[in-house]
């Protein structure tokens, strides 16, 4: 089932708004770079928000003991700080642990997901 | 020299009767028996210095009297295991009846009481000390039977040494481990101790703590040796493998092992809940760690079951299920010491086939490399 969401001119890019969507919110967001993403807005953890949490590069390492900031973005969760790839949904210390992630589509000026 | 895997020829595959014993102590009748070993450059601090604790076994000061249930001994013994003349620990002969014949036990890992990586100064002339007790323990113990396993024991302050005497003492082929004290004032995954790990990791050992004089509660020693007991052990081991794994050594050495002796085994289902917890919400903090820790924790820890103290079967089988141990807990008996556990009290036939031969071999000989001859 395709859902329209909201139009895409609302939404700004370095920005994200959750969105009801037949009974359930997700959260879409446009990158810096603008690119689009949604995730369902529940964090499988303890079921906080995500929208209220804020979105930033991943921290990766380039060796052992050394920080390097990789280009994968991820969502943090507001209660805990749990991250989620924006792309895949999976959480990166335990990927089994997992929110629903749609792939975006811009349709006739509105972002679309199909669910 | 190339390494020769001498378990095949000491032990049978026989699932039924293989019992390895983790966690024994040897000991030295007197620093006499060092000298033999000790490199002439450390003679001048040995004997022409004033040294306060020459000819101790142990070397450093440890404040506490501790309970001994023999007054014919000053060791914490069990009251069966000390003989006349000698302290328990210290004569081969002694240790093959109470071990070999009437514990069953098939295979004994010694670790002493030698804790060179205890000392807070003088380092070098400690580094000598280790070097002059691994000899010892070589000629004196695993060169006399080929059921004894040993270890290598090094200061960690001085890493580069402690490599190069890992590196030596790793050539005896009955040698399984390094040894290193739970000491609670430095954190062994710091970047400064990773060429131990390094050295032991090229020389397929594993690497075993165990507590003494240098582990401490956070504020020091507690008042009373019940105190310091109860909560040093598990606390360093705690310390200590949480730097392990949060400064990487895991995923730098995937293959390596560490075994943690005498800390008891209820605090590790809390251990690994809260390790993963942390992790899921602050993996970003240790960003090479790449698995959970539970993982590491089941793929490069052991821990012995001794003391069980008084769980029943039943509590203990249902610890291993709440936290999916299965793979990481193995026996030691801890001799002499009087609070030894028996294989046939605390791992009876009632326990599942596949999780008592784990328990009494399986998990040693899968995660120790110089052990992997014994697996059926």
């Amino acid at each position: 089932v395709r859902h329209k969401l909201i139009r895409a001119d609302e939404l700004q890019p370095g920005s994200l708004q959750s969105v009801a969507v037949g009974g359930q919110q997700i959260v879409v967001i446009r990158t810096d770079d603008g690119e689009l993403f949604a995730l369902r807005d529940l964090c499988p953890h303890r079921g906080a928000r995500l929208s209220h949490g804020y979105v930033g590069s991943m921290m990766g390492a380039a060796t052992i003991g050394e920080y390097k900031l990789e280009s994968t973005l991820v969502l943090r969760c507001p209660w805990h700080g749990y991250e989620f790839d924006l792309a895949s949904g999976r959480c990166p210390a335990d990927p089994r642990r997992r929110v629903r992630s749609y792939k975006v589509e811009v349709e006739e000026g509105f972002l679309t997901i199909d669910d | 020299l190339a390494l020769v895997d001498a378990s095949n020829a000491v032990v049978g595959a026989d699932r039924n009767t293989q019992l390895i014993d983790t966690d024994v102590h040897e000991l030295m009748r007197s620093f006499d028996d060092l000298v033999p070993y000790l490199a002439p450059e450390w003679h001048r601090f040995a004997f022409d210095y004033a040294w306060p604790t020459r000819g101790a076994v142990f070397n450093t000061a440890f404040p506490y009297p501790f309970p001994i249930l023999n007054p014919n001994s000053d060791s914490a013994a069990r009251a069966d295991w000390v003989s006349e003349g000698s302290e328990p620990g210290d004569d081969l002969d002694a240790m093959r009846q109470h071990l070999f014949v009437e514990e069953k036990v098939s295979l004994a890992i010694l670790n002493g009481f030698y804790h060179a990586s205890a000392v807070e100064g003088c380092y070098e002339f400690a580094a000598g000390l280790a070097s002059a007790y691994n000899s010892y323990q070589v000629e004196h113990w695993l060169e006399k039977d080929d059921r004894l396993r040993g270890s290598v024991h090094v200061v960690a302050h001085l890493p580069e040494i402690a490599a190069r005497e890992i590196d030596r003492v790793a050539e005896h082929p009955q040698i399984v481990q390094v040894f290193l004290p739970l000491v609670t004032n430095r954190s062994y995954g710091e970047r400064q101790y990773r060429p131990i790990f390094e050295a032991a990791a090229r020389n397929n050992l594993a690497v075993c703590m165990h507590h003494g004089p240098a582990t401490k509660v956070g504020n020091g020693y507690p008042s009373h040796w019940m105190e310091w007991h109860m909560l040093a052990p598990p606390q360093a081991a705690q310390l200590q493998l949480t730097s392990m794994i949060c400064n990487g050594v895991f995923d730098q050495f995937p293959d390596l092992t560490v075994m943690i002796l005498e800390t008891g085994v209820a605090w590790l289902p809390w251990y690994l809940w809260r390790m993963d917890e942390h992790y899921r919400y602050a993996r970003a903090d240790i960003p090479w760690v790449r698995r959970l820790p539970s993982e590491h924790m089941r793929d490069n820890v052991l821990i012995a079951t001794q003391p069980l103290a008084d769980l029943t079967e039943r509590q203990f089988m249902s610890l291993i299920e709440l936290s999916a141990s299965e793979r990481i807990f193995c026996f030691a008996t801890d001799y002499p010491h009087y609070d030894a556990d028996t294989a046939d009290k605390v791992l009876t036939r009632r326990m599942p086939q596949d999780l008592w031969e784990r328990i009494r071999f399986r998990n040693v000989a899968e995660k120790i490399p110089r052990l992997r001859g014994l697996l059926p």
